[in-house]
Order: C-alpha cells, then structure tokens, then sequence
C-alpha cells in the first residue's frame, strides 16, 4: 500500500510540478496583461491629449491661413 | 408345571437357526460356525461329526482327541464335549469340560465360543438347582459381552437370568431381567419371533409363579404374534404353559386342551428329529406328565392320575432337572394326600423338602445376593468410569468446540480486515484517479487560460508596436515641418514642439511598459539602470543636476513582480520628474535600505519645496500614492524650502 502511495505520489510530482510552472506563467501573464491594460488606458489619455494638441494645431494653422486667404 | 421353552440350546450364538432350520441344516451351520469357514481342517470335521451324530459321537470325539494338535484345538475339542453333555444331560460331565474349555478359550479370543460355554455351565447349574452357580455364569458371561459390545448376547444371558430366578422363585427379579431381554429383542429391526417368544415365556412364568394368572396369560399369549400355522410347533412350551397358568385358575379342562396339544406337538418334533432323545425330550415331558396328571387328580380320575404320574416321575428323573423333580415331587405329595394315601404323601413331602432344601439353603441365598451385588457394584463403577469418561470426552468436545469458534473468529476477523485493506485500496485508488483527474483538468484548464492570454498579450504586443510606429511617425514627421517650413510662428513652432516632446513621452512611456512586460520579475538592480537611463536623458536638460541612487547589497537581487517594479519605477520616475521640473533641484538622492523586514525607499531633493497643505494634489502625486497603494506600500511626503522628501515603505 505504502509503495504503490509513493508511486501515485512520484506520478503526481511532475503533474504537480507542471501546474505550478503553468501558474507561475499564468501569473505572469496576467501581469503583463494588467500592465497591458494599463497601458490602454494610458495611450488612451495619450490619444486623447495628441488628438487635442493636433486639433489646436490645426486651429492655429486655420487662424494664420484665413487672413491670407482674404487678402 | 411350566416348560421354560426347550432350556435354550446355545451352542452357538444363533440358536435360532436350531429352532427355525431343519436340523441337518443347523448342524452344517454349527459346523461352519464353529470349527471356522475358510479352512476345513480334519479336526473341525470329526468334531462336527461327533456333535451331531446319534449314536457314532463317543467313536468320533475319541478320533478328534487323537488330532488335537494346537491350544486352539484343544479348546475345541472341550468346547464341544461341553456343548454335548449339556444336550445331553450329562452334567457333571458337561460341567468338567466346560470348565477345561474356558481355561483354553480364555487364552484364545473366540468370543463366542466363550459365551456359548459360559451359557452352557450356566444351564447345567440350574439343572441341578445350584442357582447361585448358574447366575454367576450369567453375569460373567455379560461382563464378556458387555467388554465385547455383543447386544445380542446380553439380551440372551438376561433371558437365561430371568429363567434361574424364576427356578429360584424369585420373581420380581425374574421379570425385571425378562422384560430387559424382551426390551431388546423388540426393539431389532429384524425381529427374531424366537428371541421374542423365549423372553416372553421368561417374563410370564415369572408372573405364573407369582400368582398373577392374568399378566401370565397376556404374556404368554403374545407369543401367538410371532408364530403362526406350521410355525406353532417351535412353541409346544408355550401351550403347556397356558395350559398351566389354567390349571392353576382351576379351569380344568381347557388346560388339559391346552397342555395335551403341547404332548402332540413335542412327538411330532421327536418324530421330525428322527427320533433325539435329548434333554428337552425328557424335560418337556416331564412338564407335560406332571400337569396332566394334576388335571386327572383334580378331576378325580385317580388311576388316569396315577398312569401318568409313573410317567412324570419317569421323565423328571431322566431329565436331570431339579426344578422338574421337585414340582413333580410336590404334586404327587399334593396327590397322594388327597387319596388319603399319607405314608406316600409324607415320602414325596420329604423328597420335596429335601430337594428344595438342596436349592434354597442359607447360604446359597446369601452368595446369590452377594453375586448379583458385586455384579451391580461392578456394573456400577463401570457406568460411573463410563460417564466420568464421557465428561472428559464432552469437556475435551467443548475445549475443541472453543478453539473451532476461537479459530473461525480469527479467520473471520482476518478476512474483515482484508476485505477492509481491499475496500480501503480501492478507495484509494479511486481517490487518485479522482486526484488525477482533477489535477489533469485544472492543467487543461490552466493551459487553455494561459493560451488566452498568450493570444491577448500577442494582440497586446502587435498593438504597442503599432502605437510605438505610429508616435514616431508623429515625432519625424513634426519634426520634419519644423525643419522644412522654418515657422517664424513662434504659437504654431510651440505647439509642434510640445506635440513632439509629447510624443517622445509617450514612446518613452510606452518602452517602459513593454521593458516591465518582457522581464517576468524586477529587481532593485535593473530598476537602478533604468532609472540612471532616465537621469541621464534628464540630464541631457539640465547638466548641473546631481543625482545618487544608493541601493543596499542585501537588496540588490531582491525580486519584483513587473506590476511591483512597474510602480515602484514610475513612482520613483515621478518624484524625480517633479525635483527636476518643479522643485529645480540641483541634488537629488534616492537610497533603497532594509528595515527590519521592510524596504524603506527615500528620494530626497534639495529643490525649493511646497507647502504639502496647501498645494492642491495633481496628477502626479495621486498618481504615486495610488502606486504605492496598489503594491500595500505606505507613501509619505514631506516638504519644505530646503527641500522635498518622500519615503515609501514595503
């Protein structure tokens, strides 16, 4: 009975072993999908800042070019 | 007068074969039985032939005795000159060889041979009235078959007890040791009628004698059961013996009926026997005579009386019998008193005495209890041996008994406990299975979660990427109209500008990120590179600024998740920022030490500070708080004009 315990136990120890390596690796995957997901919304914040800085340029861009234009 | 059924001529144990056999076939038995079947030996023959033969039986014993070679033999040899004496009423003869032959026989181990002697010597004593002799005979006889388990003997010896009590007039007893014999012979699943016939005769003479005409009568008529038609002629006894126990209720006539047919049985069976004169020849006629000389007197026929009478007193004589000679001897005084003939009535009176006197004195009596006593003691001890051996067998049946039940339960227990090993076995190993199975699936499981996000981050990479291509086509291109167009717009110059730096930010911003998702943990080494990266760029601004980064040894290799080290390096990014942008520090010192089981992190400037209270939070110090929060750190800020400090504790 002990011995064939210690044969399921020596079974397992790999299982076991790769479900702790899959977890670790789960871990960090989910990590870096939070650093991800961080990132998202930065570049949004970042999106949305460019996209205001470029419509400034552009309105001053209008600005200096309607004068011309009228003249 | 009763006959007590032909005396019982044992001369082997299967007497009934004399009654029941034609005789030539009975001796041919006897002769088999007797000198042994395999081997015919001379010896055996002449033997055979000098019992049965009628008038050649001296010629052929002389012949015999001349080949007597063995013990055996000779214990033959005596053995049948007993047993032909005893037929023969030669009895002191047949006392003589009985005795010489059980000597021998003793020696040997021929059973019944030995019981037939001891039966023999045990008739002859009771011929001559010495009853004491003949029940000692009869017990040793069932010492022998009781040693030998012979059933059948016993019964017959109990019979022949019951016969010499009855002689002796002791009838109680003689009906206790009758009823035992008719007991046994009853019980047989192969009845013998002439077992059961003898033993009937026992039981009821005893009870004739006794003055119970009734219970005689209900006896002897049993008898009538077991023999019918032809068969009447073994049981002419029986007939007489009605015909008595009449007699004796005064019914005159019918016992004469009865005991005349019991004359015309015995002479047919003379006359079947070819004419043997042996001792029941003589015996059963002396009983006849007598009772039917009784009736004539009775019925004052007294020259009929007398006729017979000559003829009982001459058969009584000739039969050896004391029993026979003293009934006659008393019917005839009754007889001869009722004739007034007084001198011959005083004469048999005084030969009845006398013989009476010869069976009954003291000391017989005496020695007759004293047999019969030792018998019973001995008989006795042997039950108590018996039934304290029956114990010891009982105890040792419940001792084995015991240990039987002691070792079943064992075994039972054992075999519980391996059914309890096996159940237990397979519990387990479909507790494993089970284990297995839950382990195998929660690695599919995991595998497939872990592919999800492969695939997501995958998605998440290609994006960055994307983003990262496209900010530096922003920056190039902004930079390119900068350079091309020359803007004297100094506004529009502006704009560009920041939309460049912006873009620069963020690229910066997002390599920080992609670096914190490609390591899978963070140290405190490759936060110090990174940030020396940053200060160096920093730098590239502002020359004059001094930056100290100071890591303790022990933590140099300590470890990070890239979510901790993530934070940690934006915070400390942050704080840096801010000493460069806001505090216009020249000295910036940033010291990472273990306390206790704790990280203290200390950025400390040596900028112009704020007022921590009144200086609305921005962005970026919520931003920092909220980082330390997430990694369960604390975050204090303290500030004043020589400087601002800031300590975060993990």
């Amino acid at each position: 009975m002990f011995s064939e315990r210690n044969a399921f136990a020596s079974k397992l120890e790999p299982l076991e072993q790769l479900m702790i390596q899959l977890n670790e690796d789960c871990k960090n995957q989910s990590l870096q999908i939070q650093l991800s997901e961080d990132l998202k919304v930065k570049m949004k914040e970042v999106n949305a800042a460019l996209s205001r800085n470029i419509f400034d340029l552009n309105y001053q861009l209008f600005e200096d070019s309607y004068p011309k234009n009228e003249r | 007068m009763r006959d007590d059924i032909k005396n019982f001529n044992i001369f082997t144990i299967f007497i009934v074969y004399y009654l029941r056999m034609k005789k030539q076939q009975f001796f041919l038995l006897i002769g088999l039985l007797v000198f042994g079947v395999s081997k015919a030996q001379d010896i055996k023959n002449t033997l055979g032939k000098a019992f049965t033969s009628q008038d050649s039986s001296d010629y052929y014993f002389k012949i015999a005795k001349r080949l007597i070679k063995t013990q055996a033999d000779e214990a033959q040899y005596f053995f049948c000159k007993n047993a032909r004496c005893t037929d023969y009423n030669q009895l002191d003869s047949a006392i003589i060889y009985g005795n010489r032959a059980l000597k021998l026989l003793h020696a040997g181990n021929d059973i019944p041979s030995l019981l037939t002697v001891h039966n023999n010597l045990s008739k002859v004593y009771r011929k001559q009235g010495q009853y004491d002799k003949a029940v000692d005979y009869c017990l040793k006889g069932i010492r022998i078959a009781e040693k030998e388990k012979r059933e059948n003997w016993i019964a017959f010896f109990n019979a022949m007890l019951s016969l010499t009590y009855h002689d002796f007039e002791s009838y109680p007893k003689g009906i206790y040791y009758g009823k035992k014999a008719l007991k046994y012979w009853v019980s047989q699943k192969e009845k013998s009628p002439d077992m059961i016939s003898n033993a009937l005769n026992a039981v009821a003479i005893n009870f004739d004698d006794w003055d119970k005409p009734d219970s005689a009568l209900f006896y002897h008529k049993q008898v009538f059961k077991y023999y019918k038609g032809k068969d009447t002629l073994y049981i002419g006894g029986t007939y007489n013996n009605i015909g008595n126990t009449l007699l004796k209720q005064r019914k005159y006539k019918e016992a004469k009926r009865w005991i005349t047919a019991a004359l015309r049985i015995n002479d047919k069976n003379f006359e079947l026997s070819q004419g043997s004169k042996d001792n029941d020849y003589y015996y059963e006629r002396a009983t006849n005579y007598t009772n039917l000389a009784t009736i004539a007197y009775k019925l004052d026929d007294f020259n009929e009386a007398e006729k017979l009478f000559e003829k009982a007193y001459w058969f009584s004589k000739k039969s050896n019998n004391a029993e026979k000679l003293r009934d006659f001897y008393m019917q005839r005084a009754l007889f001869n008193k009722e004739r007034n003939n007084l001198s011959k009535a005083v004469e048999d009176q005084e030969h009845y005495i006398k013989l009476r006197d010869s069976v009954f004195d003291v000391q017989r009596a005496q020695t007759f209890s004293e047999l019969e006593a030792k018998y019973q003691n001995e008989k006795k001890e042997k039950q108590l041996l018996q039934s304290k051996a029956e114990i010891r067998e009982r105890e040792i049946e419940i001792k084995n008994k015991n240990m039987q039940f002691l070792i079943l339960g064992l075994i039972s227990i054992a075999l519980i406990c391996i059914i309890y090993l096996v159940y237990r076995q397979q519990k387990l190993k479909i507790k494993q299975q089970e284990q297995e199975f839950e382990l195998k699936s929660a690695i599919v499981k995991i595998e497939t979660q872990n592919k999800l996000q492969e695939q997501r981050l995958a998605i998440s990479r290609d994006l960055h990427d994307n983003i990262g291509s496209q900010l530096t086509f922003i920056i190039s291109s902004v930079d390119n109209i900068k350079y091309a167009f020359d803007l004297k717009n100094e506004k529009l110059d502006a704009k560009l500008s920041n939309i460049s730096s912006f873009a620069k930010d963020t690229i910066i911003e997002l390599r920080d990120t992609i670096w914190a998702m490609n390591k899978s943990q963070i140290s405190f080494e490759d936060l110090q590179t990174r940030i020396h990266n940053f200060v160096d760029k920093a730098k590239e601004v502002k020359q004059e600024i001094q930056f100290n980064f100071f890591v303790d040894s022990d933590l140099k290799e300590r470890k990070f998740s890239s979510i901790e080290g993530m934070n940690i390096y934006r915070t400390i990014q942050e704080a840096i920022h801010n000493s460069i942008k806001y505090a216009e520090a020249k000295n910036i010192d940033i010291k990472v030490k273990k306390t206790g089981e704790q990280i203290a992190i200390e950025i400390k400037d040596n900028g112009k500070g704020f007022e921590v209270a009144g200086v609305e939070k921005g962005n970026g110090l919520l931003n920092m708080q909220k980082r330390i929060a997430e990694i369960n750190g604390q975050f204090n800020l303290q500030s004043s004009e020589s400087g601002t400090q800031i300590n975060i504790i993990l």
